[in-house]
């Protein structure tokens, strides 16, 4: 782990970021890890104040930064944005094959348990098929 | 079996079924319900039992979204849809039959006409998301069999957070 490397990540919340790529997304936050001034990560999360459950959403690091806990820390920074934000529980899903094992790694080792293993179907309706 | 020769009527939700569809849903899911089992295994939440959370989930939707299944005038089971024009991805939501009545294409029938509703509604692509557990094998039996393939295995996470856990 380059831990150390973690001085050169500033990570804060990027409004820009909130209101274009994500604008589909209701009362949606997103953070980003910066390497020496350069986007190299985000986390988004989402707040629901009925359940007081967070939904911790899109993910991601680029590929030759991924490997040194810069996920970790997003996730652990998003985790604290949740608390102080007064929910109760935090909720992720990510996938069962192989290529999501580092992600179930990484949520399981912060505290996540599994709850739920769902599969997702698609199908293709007629008029596109005819 | 008198009941197996019982008609059964598919149509549109209106706004009077809001709280039979309420019922319903809970009946009908109380033994496959990840809100149930979320409970049991994490507690309340939002200090609310999981029938309540079910319950909301009918008292909030948009009834044009719903069609019923009756047998002899008693609602039996339900289906919930969504429309997508951006992708033209319709979604198959919640749905299920009350447990005395599933085994005779009750649920075979919802889904059919759902898929209808999605087509006539313009859109090329269904999806739907089930469990890939035990209980919900049926389920996926039967959206195999119209057509459906699966793409997509996840796992769903939680974690209770500091201020929960004093």
């Amino acid at each position: 782990m380059r831990a150390r490397q973690s001085g050169e990540i500033l990570t804060r919340i990027w409004e820009d970021w909130k209101k274009s790529v994500v604008s589909k997304v209701d009362v949606s936050d997103v953070i980003i890890a910066e390497v020496a001034g350069k986007a190299v990560g985000f986390a988004s999360y989402k707040l629901d104040d009925a359940t007081r459950i967070g939904i911790v959403d899109d993910n991601a690091v680029l590929p030759e930064y991924r490997g040194r806990g810069i996920g970790a820390q997003l996730l652990a920074q998003v985790l604290q944005l949740l608390e102080e934000a007064g929910m109760e529980f935090a909720q992720v899903s990510t996938g069962l094959d192989e290529p999501y094992a580092p992600a179930r790694r990484m949520y399981e080792r912060q505290g996540f348990e599994p709850l739920h293993r769902s599969v997702t179907y698609f199908k293709e309706l007629a008029q596109r098929a005819g | 079996m008198t009941q197996e020769s019982t008609e059964i009527e598919i149509r549109q939700a209106v706004e009077a079924d809001r709280d039979t569809l309420a019922k319903l849903i809970v009946r009908a899911f109380a033994d496959v319900t990840t809100n149930r089992s979320r409970e049991e295994q994490f507690g309340l939440i939002g200090g609310r039992t999981w029938d309540e959370w079910e319950a909301d989930i009918m008292r909030t939707i948009d009834v044009d979204r719903v069609i019923v299944a009756e047998a002899a005038g008693t609602a039996v089971g339900f289906a919930t849809y969504e429309l997508d024009d951006a992708t033209r991805i319709g979604t198959v939501s919640d749905n299920a039959v009350l447990p005395e009545f599933r085994g005779r294409g009750i649920g075979a029938q919802l889904l059919a006409r759902v898929l209808g509703l999605l087509e006539e509604a313009g859109m090329e692509f269904a999806e739907v998301s089930t469990g890939s557990d035990d209980p919900y094998t049926p389920a996926r039996r039967m959206y195999e069999r119209q057509g459906f393939r699966p793409y997509f295995r996840s796992v769903y996470y939680m974690k209770k957070l500091k201020q929960g856990a004093v």
